[in-house]
C-alpha cells in the first residue's frame, strides 16, 4: 500500500474505515498519535504530532491505496485549495465518472451540513441520479466526522474524492476545523472496508513520494544602479507528487521561469527551499534525476543533433558502451530518427523542440521540468509532445511543466498551480479550476449579415465574405437556430476563453476570500 | 537577362570611370619639396609603443618603405631627413645590419648639401651599428671602403679597417688592408682594388662574403672603366653632336673594337641624360 | 572531470566548424607566405623580414582568434541559454568555465600550431633552414595567448558579448604598452602617483614578458631564467584570473 500526499505539508493521518467511537473519546483535545508507517512501505518512520482536528482519511481497499490528507497550519485561508485525488485513485471508470460528473456539475455547489442526519438526508435525496451529483461541503467536528463516514460508507456511499478547501467558515486558528468537499457518486462495485479497521499509521510529508517540493521561494532581481529591483518571486511554495503531471501556470512575467530557474539551480534564491526527489536541489545527484527543458531552446549551431546528444551524455556521466542506444531510443521517442546528423542550425523551431525534449529524456530523469514545452510549435507537434509526456507519465515519471496556455493544461495535467505576480494563487485539481462554461461564445459564418439577426449580440464584424458575431451563451443555441433559418453556413463557432486573470479573479469570488 | 546586362554595363562605366580619374590623378607630379612625407613621422618611442610588440617588423617596414622612395628620387635634396628615417629605423631595431648599410649607402650617394656635414652624419650611423653590433667587422669593413673610395678619407678608412680587424671572425685581408693601408697611405690605386677584391673572392669563406667582394671587386672594375670609356663618349658627342644610342656607334666610329663588358660579363649601357656609363650591376647576388 | 573534458571537446568541435575561424586562419597564412614578397623588395637581408612579418602574423592573428572565438564560444553561450541546459545537468559552475577555458585555448593553440608550421615551412623553402627557434617563439605566443584567453573569459563572465571583446583586446594592448609606460612615468614625481602607476602595472599582465622575438629573428642567445620566470608568471596570471571568473560566475544569476 502507498501513501500519497496530497498537497501541503505537515500532518497527515489516516483511519480505518469503521473507528470505533471509544478509540476516539479523548480526541477533542490534543492528542499524540504515533505512526509507523513500515506496513505502507512507506521509510518515513516514525512521526508525533498534534491533532486538534477532524479524522479524515479514506481507506480504499479496492485499489489498495491509502489516501491521505495533509494539513498544514491553519488558517487556510491564505492557503490554496487543496483538491483532487487524481487519476490513479479512481481507477479508469472512477476516473470517467468523476470528471463527468463534475463537468455536469459545473460550479461548486455549497451546502453546509452541521450534523450527521442532516449529511445522510441530503446524501439521500441527491445520490439517485449520478448526474446530478453536486458537491457537498461538509462540515464537522472530529467526533462528527468519524461517525459521518461511517454512516456514509454504511450507505455504500463512493467516496471517489476528498479534498479540504480553503475555508470560509474558518473562524479561528485554534479550531481546526476542516471542510471537505465531498463528491459523491454511485458505483457498481459495492466497496468493502475492513472492519478490523485500526488507526493506520499517522506521519508527516511522505519525503520519498514528492518528487518536487519549493518551501517559501523567494527573489529580487536588481538591475542595476539605477534602476529599482524587481520582486519577482514572493514566497512561492507548493508541492509535486511522485507520478502525477503537474502544471505551472501563469501569465507572462508571473514568474514561472524564474521558479524553474531556481530549481535548476540557474538562478539562487534569496529565499526558501527546493528539495527534488528527497535531495537538495543542489547536490549533483538530485541533477541526475532530474530533465530540464528549456523554453525556446538555442543550441549550437554546428553540431549535429546525435553529437548534442553525446554530449549531453557525457554530462551525465551516462555509460558509454550503451549511450549510442540511449540516443537513438530518445531520438526515436522525439520522432527525430531520420534528421539527427544534420547540424542544428538547419533545424527549425519545431526539430530544435524535439532535440530539447529528447536531451531532456536521456538520462530516464525521475523528474522531468519543461519550460513552455509547446510553445510554438505546430499542431502536430504539440500532439507529439503532449503524447511524450503523458507516455513518460505512466511509466512514472514526474512531470513538471509551466505554460500560460489553458488548454494544454487541461489536457494533460492532474494537478495544476496558478501563479501570479509571484505567489501561487490557487493550487488543485485541473477540473475544479477550470470552468468549461464559456460565458460568450464567438461565431462566424457566411450567408448572412450580422444587423439582420434577431438574437443579441454583444459584438458583430463584416469582413469580406464572413461575418463574426459574439453572444451571451444564453443566447447560443438561440443564435445557432437562427442561422440555421437563415440558411447561413457556420464557418465556427467558438466558447471565448477566459483569461487567467478572470479565472482567478472568479475562483476568489467563488471562495469569497 | 537584359536587367543583368544592363547593370553589368553601369558597373563597367562607373569602374572605368574610377580607372581613368585614378590614371589622371597619377599623371599630375607630385609636389614633395622638403620630404614633406617625412616630417609626420612619429618618435622611435612612439612607434615601439604602437608596435604592440613587433618593433622588428615596423623596422622592416620603415626600410622598406625607405627603400622604395630613396630609389624613386634623383639623387639630390630629397636627402634631408634621411639621418632622421634611418635613425629611427636602426632605434626600432638596433642590430638591424642592413639599416645601417644601407643606410649609409644612400647618404653616400647624395650631391647636394654640405660634404662635410654629410660624412659626418655617415660617420654617425656607421657608428651607432659599430656600437650596437659589437661582433660585426663586416659593417666596419664596408665603412671603411665607403670612406676610402666615396670620400677618398684613407685616415678614417684606416680607423674603420682596424675596428674591423679587431672584432672577431674578422678574415685576414681585413689585416692585409690595414698593412697595406698603413704602408702605402698615398698610393692606393683602382688595379690595387680590383686586385685585393680579387683575392677577397677567392678567400671568401662564406656566400654573404663572397657576394659582398664580388660587388666591391664589380665596382672597382666598373670604376677603372669607367675612366677609360666616358672620355671615349664625351669624345663621340662633341664630335658627333649627339649621345651615341649604343656601343655600336662607337666601333663604327673607331673608337672601340668590341662592346664593352662589365666584371660580369654584361655589357654596359649608355646614360642617355648625361651621355654616361650606365653598369647594370644589381645589389643582389647573381 | 568527464564534464569538463566533454564540454572543452564540444567548445573545440563548435569552433573548428564555425567558418569565421577559417578566415583567420586563412589571412594568417597567406601572409606568413607572402612575406617571402617583401622579403624581395629588400636589400640585404631577406629572412630577417620573413622571420619579422610571420612571427607578427602567429601573434596578431592568434590574439583575433582568441578575441573573436572567446566571443563566440564562452560570451554568446553564456549570454544566451544554451548554458542552461548544461547547468541543470550534474555540472558544477567551475566545471563550466574551465572546460570552456580550455576548449578555447585548444584552439588557439590549433591554430598557433598551424601558422608556426607554415612559417618554419617558408623560411625552411627559401634558406634551406629549419629553424627550430621559430617553435620556440611560437610556444612562448601560446602562453601569450594562454593568459589573454582567461582574460576573455573572465570577460565573458562579467559583461556582454561585444563588451567583453574590447575589453580582452584593451588587456592586449595595455598589456604590450604596460611596461613602456611604467619606464615613462616613473619619471614623475610624487611617490603616491608612482605607488598606484606600479599597482596597475602589476596588476595588468606584461605581455612583453613572452616576446623572445628579437632574440629569436636575430639568434641571440635566451636567458633560461626569462623563460622559466615568464613561465611561472604567466601560469600564476591564468590562474589568478580563471579563480576570479568562476568566483563570480559562482553566484551570479543567469538571464
Amino acid at each position: 500500500m502507498k501513501g500519497r500526499q496530497l498537497g501541503g505539508g505537515g500532518l497527515i493521518f489516516l483511519a480505518a474505515s469503521v473507528i470505533p467511537n471509544d478509540a476516539f473519546e479523548e480526541l477533542d483535545h490534543p492528542i499524540e498519535l504515533r505512526a509507523n508507517l513500515a506496513a505502507s512501505g512507506s521509510e518515513v518512520g516514525d512521526h508525533a504530532f498534534d491533532i486538534q482536528g477532524a479524522l479524515v482519511c479514506l481507506f480504499d481497499q479496492t485499489f489498495g491505496e491509502v489516501v491521505s490528507f495533509a494539513d498544514d497550519a491553519l488558517p487556510l485561508g491564505a492557503r490554496d485549495l487543496d483538491g483532487g485525488l487524481g487519476r490513479s485513485l479512481c481507477g479508469d471508470q472512477g476516473l470517467l465518472e468523476c470528471r463527468l460528473a463534475l463537468a455536469k456539475s459545473g460550479e461548486l455547489l455549497l451546502h453546509v451540513v452541521n450534523s450527521l442526519p442532516e449529511l445522510a438526508a441530503f446524501a439521500e435525496q441527491g445520490l439517485d441520479d449520478t448526474r446530478q451529483l453536486g458537491q457537498i461541503l461538509v462540515h464537522f467536528e472530529l467526533g462528527v466526522a468519524v461517525e459521518l463516514l461511517g454512516e456514509l460508507l454504511a450507505k455504500d456511499v463512493h467516496w471517489s474524492e476528498l479534498a479540504h478547501a480553503p475555508s470560509p467558515f474558518q473562524t479561528s486558528i485554534m479550531t481546526r476545523r476542516f471542510i471537505f468537499t465531498a463528491f459523491c457518486g454511485w458505483t457498481a462495485s459495492r466497496r468493502g472496508f475492513d472492519s478490523d479497521g485500526i488507526l493506520k499509521g499517522i506521519g508527516g510529508s511522505f519525503m520519498k513520494e514528492i518528487a518536487l517540493s519549493v518551501q517559501d521561494l523567494r527573489k529580487t532581481f536588481h538591475p542595476g544602479l539605477f534602476e529599482a529591483s524587481i520582486e519577482v518571486l514572493k514566497g512561492l511554495s507548493f508541492e509535486v507528487a511522485r507520478g502525477e503531471i503537474f502544471g505551472f501556470l501563469g501569465p507572462n512575467g508571473a514568474g514561472k521561469t524564474t521558479t524553474i530557474k531556481a530549481i535548476t539551480e540557474i538562478v539562487y534564491p534569496d529565499a526558501g527551499d527546493i528539495i527534488i526527489c528527497g535531495l537538495p536541489h543542489t547536490s549533483l545527484e538530485a541533477k541526475r534525476r532530474l530533465g530540464f527543458m528549456t523554453e525556446s531552446p538555442y543550441f549550437y549551431r554546428h553540431l549535429t543533433g546525435r553529437e548534442f546528444l553525446r554530449f549531453c551524455g557525457e554530462l551525465l556521466a551516462l555509460d558509454r558502451a550503451d549511450l549510442g542506444d540511449r540516443i537513438a531510443r530518445v531520438l526515436g521517442e522525439v520522432g527525430m530518427e531520420g534528421r539527427a546528423d544534420r547540424t542544428m542550425g538547419t533545424y527549425s523551431k519545431g526539430m530544435l523542440q524535439r532535440v530539447a525534449l529528447a536531451q531532456a529524456l536521456l538520462g530516464d530523469p525521475e523528474l522531468l521540468i519543461l519550460d513552455e514545452p509547446m510553445s510554438g510549435l505546430d499542431p502536430v507537434g504539440r500532439r507529439d509532445v503532449r503524447d511524450i509526456i503523458l507516455a513518460r507519465a505512466a511509466a512514472g515519471v514526474t512531470i513538471f511543466f509551466s505554460t500560460h496556455i489553458i488548454p494544454d493544461v487541461e489536457m494533460i495535467c492532474d494537478r495544476v498551480a496558478m501563479i501570479v505576480d509571484g505567489r501561487v494563487r490557487a493550487i488543485g485539481a485541473v477540473s475544479e479550476m477550470m470552468s468549461e462554461q464559456a460565458e460568450s461564445y464567438e461565431a462566424t459564418f457566411v450567408g448572412a449579415v450580422p444587423s439582420d439577426l434577431q438574437t443579441p449580440l454583444e459584438a458583430h464584424h463584416v469582413a469580406s465574405g464572413a461575418s463574426w458575431v459574439r453572444v451571451a451563451t444564453a443566447n447560443r443555441d438561440h443564435l445557432i437556430r437562427e442561422l440555421g433559418e437563415r440558411g447561413a453556413q457556420v464557418v465556427s463557432l467558438n466558447p471565448v476563453r477566459t483569461t487567467l486573470e478572470d479565472l482567478l479573479m472568479r475562483h476568489y469570488e467563488e471562495t469569497g476570500s | 537577362m537584359k536587367r543583368a546586362l544592363g547593370s553589368l554595363v553601369i558597373i563597367a562605366v562607373l569602374l572605368s570611370v574610377v580607372v581613368l580619374s585614378e590614371i589622371q590623378l597619377g599623371k599630375i607630379p607630385r609636389e614633395d619639396p622638403l620630404g614633406r612625407e617625412l616630417l609626420y613621422l612619429p618618435s622611435p618611442e612612439m612607434l615601439k609603443i604602437l608596435s604592440l610588440g613587433n618593433p622588428g617588423l615596423v623596422a622592416d617596414v620603415l626600410y622598406l618603405w625607405s627603400i622604395q622612395y630613396y630609389s624613386l628620387y634623383q639623387p639630390h635634396e630629397r636627402f634631408l631627413y634621411l639621418e632622421t628615417v634611418y635613425n629611427l629605423i636602426t632605434d626600432l631595431d638596433p642590430l638591424y645590419v642592413d639599416a645601417y648599410r644601407i643606410g649609409a649607402l644612400i647618404m653616400q650617394i647624395q650631391t647636394g648639401g654640405d660634404v662635410k656635414e654629410l660624412k659626418a652624419a655617415v660617420r654617425r650611423l656607421f657608428d651607432k651599428g659599430l656600437r650596437n653590433l659589437p661582433d660585426n667587422w663586416q659593417l666596419a669593413e664596408a665603412a671603411a671602403w665607403d670612406f676610402f673610395i666615396r670620400f677618398k678619407d684613407q685616415e678614417t678608412a684606416l680607423h674603420y679597417a682596424e675596428i674591423a680587424a679587431q672584432r672577431p671572425g674578422a678574415p685576414p685581408r681585413i689585416k692585409r688592408m690595414v698593412g697595406v693601408w698603413r704602408d702605402k697611405e698615398n698610393a692606393w690605386t683602382l688595379d690595387d682594388s680590383i686586385e685585393y677584391w680579387r683575392r677577397a673572392v677567392e678567400d671568401a669563406e662564406n656566400d654573404w662574403d663572397r657576394t659582398m667582394c664580388r660587388n666591391q671587386f664589380y665596382d672597382a672594375v666598373t670604376a677603372r672603366d669607367r675612366k677609360t670609356l666616358e672620355p671615349l663618349l664625351a669624345g663621340f658627342s662633341a664630335r658627333f653632336g649627339f649621345c651615341p644610342k649604343d656601343w655600336e656607334d662607337l666601333i663604327r666610329a673607331g673608337a672601340l673594337r668590341q662592346v664593352p663588358l662589365d666584371a660580369f660579363g654584361d655589357p654596359y649601357g649608355i646614360g642617355r641624360e648625361d651621355c654616361s656609363l650606365v653598369a647594370y650591376k644589381k645589389f643582389k647576388d647573381q | 572531470m568527464r564534464a569538463m573534458r566533454a564540454i572543452a571537446a564540444n567548445t573545440f568541435r563548435e569552433a573548428i566548424r564555425d567558418r569565421i575561424l577559417y578566415l583567420f586562419v586563412g589571412f594568417a597564412v597567406v601572409m606568413v607566405v607572402s612575406s617571402k614578397l617583401f622579403g624581395m623588395l629588400t636589400v640585404g637581408d631577406e629572412t630577417k623580414i620573413m622571420k619579422d612579418i610571420g612571427l607578427a602574423a602567429m601573434q596578431f592573428f592568434s590574439m583575433l582568434i582568441a578575441v573573436m572565438m572567446s566571443m563566440i564560444l564562452i560570451s554568446r553561450e553564456v549570454d544566451n541559454r544554451t548554458v542552461f541546459n548544461i547547468l541543470a545537468k550534474p555540472v558544477r559552475r567551475w566545471q563550466f568555465i574551465l572546460g570552456k577555458y580550455l576548449g578555447l585555448v585548444t584552439i588557439v593553440g590549433a591554430n598557433l600550431l598551424l601558422i608556426t608550421v607554415v612559417l618554419m615551412l617558408t623560411v625552411l623553402v627559401v634558406t634551406g633552414e629549419l629553424d627550430l627557434m621559430l617553435c620556440f617563439a611560437g610556444a612562448m605566443t601560446m602562453l601569450e595567448m594562454m593568459v589573454l584567453a582567461a582574460f576573455a573569459t573572465l570577460f565573458a563572465v562579467l559583461t556582454r558579448p561585444i563588451l567583453g571583446s574590447l575589453m580582452t583586446l584593451a588587456v592586449f594592448v595595455v598589456g604590450h604598452l604596460s611596461a613602456d609606460l611604467w619606464l615613462l612615468t616613473r619619471q614623475i614625481p610624487g611617490a603616491l602617483t608612482r605607488a598606484v602607476i606600479a599597482i596597475v602595472y602589476y596588476l595588468l599582465p606584461n605581455l612583453e614578458r613572452f616576446d623572445f622575438r628579437t632574440e629569436v629573428v636575430h639568434d641571440l642567445s635566451i636567458s633560461g631564467a626569462a623563460v622559466g620566470w615568464a613561465v611561472v608568471y604567466g601560469v600564476a596570471f591564468i590562474v589568478v584570473v580563471l579563480f576570479l571568473a568562476n568566483l563570480r560566475f559562482r553566484g551570479k544569476d543567469l538571464k
